[in-house]
């Protein structure tokens, strides 16, 4: 099993090749303004007084074109990671993360992991302060996939994506942001976990440059009756000094998740 | 009978009771408002509180307020006009059995309705078969008599609810997700496992079939010239459109691509005419 250190602010630092790669952040559009993201081009240009024309081409080779109506001279727009339940459709809250390799915990232990948590980026439009929700991209079109946890008459529809374990150093911020999980097996026997299903739209983003940090996970592993299964709750991290909160446009549950269906 | 118009003069005979023609404007205009404030309170709260409840309980209640407001109603305008329905009761006899025959149908209609609402075999929005009838569609509503169904060409059919509750009813919008199948013939020269491969990796590049449960493949039949192959995805519910109208198209332009061979019959015909040497 990988430990990790902590990760502060400070300890995250970019060893993916980031390139000349656009930051997350704010952006004001007079007339002209060019993106670049891994696998993605942002370009938007004025066309007249009132409209502009907004073009993203992704990673495979898909042209989205928008107009974009703005009153005042020039408008904003911001670029910010979002939680990853937009692509291709808004079907579902949930998250299906699948472990490559399964985590084994002794009897009534705990352990702290990091796992990557996909992430899309989302494009804002901003009018008087306000975030609207304008457009969504994700870096890795592999992510944008479904799974189902549970069997199918009566399973729960998850975006899904399979991680592995990270450790301190690794990054990949367009992609991922680090997820710290601290799991604890309540139970008398080891046990394996294989699996972690939990309603996303809970978990808060920050962003610095092209730095990504994310809520924490609770998880833990306990008797409820004869059953056995996995509690899952969002751990809220205080937001560091320099970093901004992503916006979020999505509904929070806020409570526990109890995953009855299974871990392993 | 139940209304004797010319009872006397200026009076008629309702289940008994004489009633002036005012005393029917009356009564009249009573139903007449009690049916719009019917129809207002149903907007009303279709408008203002539906749309924070599940489709089913919202229509289901939006019933209940219109048809609780007329029963009151009429209530209100029998007891208001003096109009004593015990009468009615003593009018039944024969003349209610002869009623009862002749509605039959409607009263099997209704009470069917009001089983179908407690028994929910689906609620608006879902997808429903009705095999007997060979109906595939959206269902839109069960009503008091019959329930509406939008048919994929987009017109809408109304089926007697008596035909609907004593049919199976297939319901395709049970669960979250759906399985789609189809069926590829390769060559008996090729690999087997190889072929399951190129179709799994095709598949996963398909952003609505699900990876969990993951796509399943196997040799379903040692057919006359090929071995088939049986290929299952599950996908959302509602994503059907996304995958099933292009599932064997993918399916077989993965093969086509890694040079895999689907094999068909194929037939020699020689003409009557014809020397055989030739």
């Amino acid at each position: 099993m990988k430990t990790v250190d902590s990760i502060s602010p400070e300890n995250v630092t970019n060893s993916i090749k980031i390139k000349n790669f656009s930051k997350y952040g704010r952006y004001s559009v007079k007339d002209d303004l060019e993106l670049e993201f891994p696998s993605t081009k942002i370009s938007i240009s004025r066309i007249d007084n009132e409209k502009f024309s907004y073009k993203r081409t992704n990673s495979e080779n898909e042209s989205i074109n928008k107009i974009i109506s703005a009153k005042s001279p020039g408008f904003g727009i911001e670029v910010a990671p979002v939680i990853p339940v937009n692509l291709p459709k808004h079907k579902t809250d949930f998250l299906f993360l699948r472990l490559t390799e399964k985590l084994f915990l002794n009897k009534n232990s705990s352990a702290e992991i990091v796992i990557p948590l996909p992430i899309e980026i989302g494009v804002f439009y901003i009018e008087h302060n306000k975030a609207e929700t304008f457009d969504f991209f994700t870096c890795d079109p592999l992510h944008s996939r479904y799974g189902l946890y549970g069997p199918p008459e009566e399973g729960i529809l998850c975006k899904y994506a399979k991680v592995s374990l990270m450790n301190a150093n690794e990054e990949s911020p367009f992609v991922y942001a680090k997820m710290r999980v601290f799991v604890h097996n309540e139970l008398d026997k080891g046990v394996s976990l294989g699996k972690i299903v939990f309603p996303v739209t809970d978990h808060e983003l920050y962003y610095k440059d092209t730095n990504v940090l994310v809520d924490n996970l609770k998880v833990a592993i306990k008797h409820r009756g004869a059953l056995e299964l996995v509690e899952v709750i969002q751990d809220t991290i205080q937001k560091p000094n320099g970093w901004t909160k992503s916006p979020t446009h999505r509904h929070k549950t806020d409570h526990k998740f109890s995953m009855e269906k299974g871990f392993d | 009978m139940a209304f004797e118009i010319f009872g006397t003069q200026d009076t008629i005979n309702v289940f008994g009771t004489q009633l002036s023609t005012w005393s029917l404007i009356v009564a009249a205009i009573i139903m007449t408002v009690g049916v719009i404030i019917a129809k207002v309170a149903s907007v009303f709260f279709k408008r203002y509180f539906a749309a924070n409840l599940e489709v089913n309980t919202a229509k289901n209640l939006q019933k209940l307020i219109y048809y609780g407001i007329i029963i009151v109603t009429l209530l209100t305008v029998t007891s208001s006009q003096g109009i004593d329905l015990s009468g009615l009761i003593v009018a039944g006899g024969i003349f209610g059995i002869v009623i009862g025959f002749a509605t039959q149908s409607v009263v099997s209609n209704l009470i069917s309705g009001i089983f179908l609402m407690f028994d929910r075999p689906a609620k608006a929005g879902d997808l429903i078969e009705i095999p007997s009838n060979n109906i595939y569609g959206r269902l839109i509503d069960i009503t008091v008599f019959s329930t509406r169904i939008k048919l994929f060409d987009g017109s809408i059919i109304r089926v007697p609810n008596e035909k609907v509750f004593t049919s199976e009813i297939r319901n395709v919008s049970g669960s979250e997700v759906r399985r789609i199948d189809c069926t590829v013939g390769i060559a008996y020269k090729e690999d087997v496992d190889h072929a399951i491969q190129v179709i799994k990796e095709e598949l996963a590049k398909l952003p609505y079939v699900l990876r969990e449960p993951e796509p399943a493949i196997w040799t379903e039949q040692l057919a006359d010239s090929s071995v088939n192959l049986k290929v299952l995805t599950w996908l959302p519910i509602d994503d059907w459109d996304e995958v099933g109208p292009i599932l064997v198209k993918v399916v077989k332009n993965a093969l086509d691509r890694a040079g895999i061979e689907i094999p068909f019959p194929q037939r020699t015909i020689w003409y009557g005419n014809t020397p055989k040497n030739s």
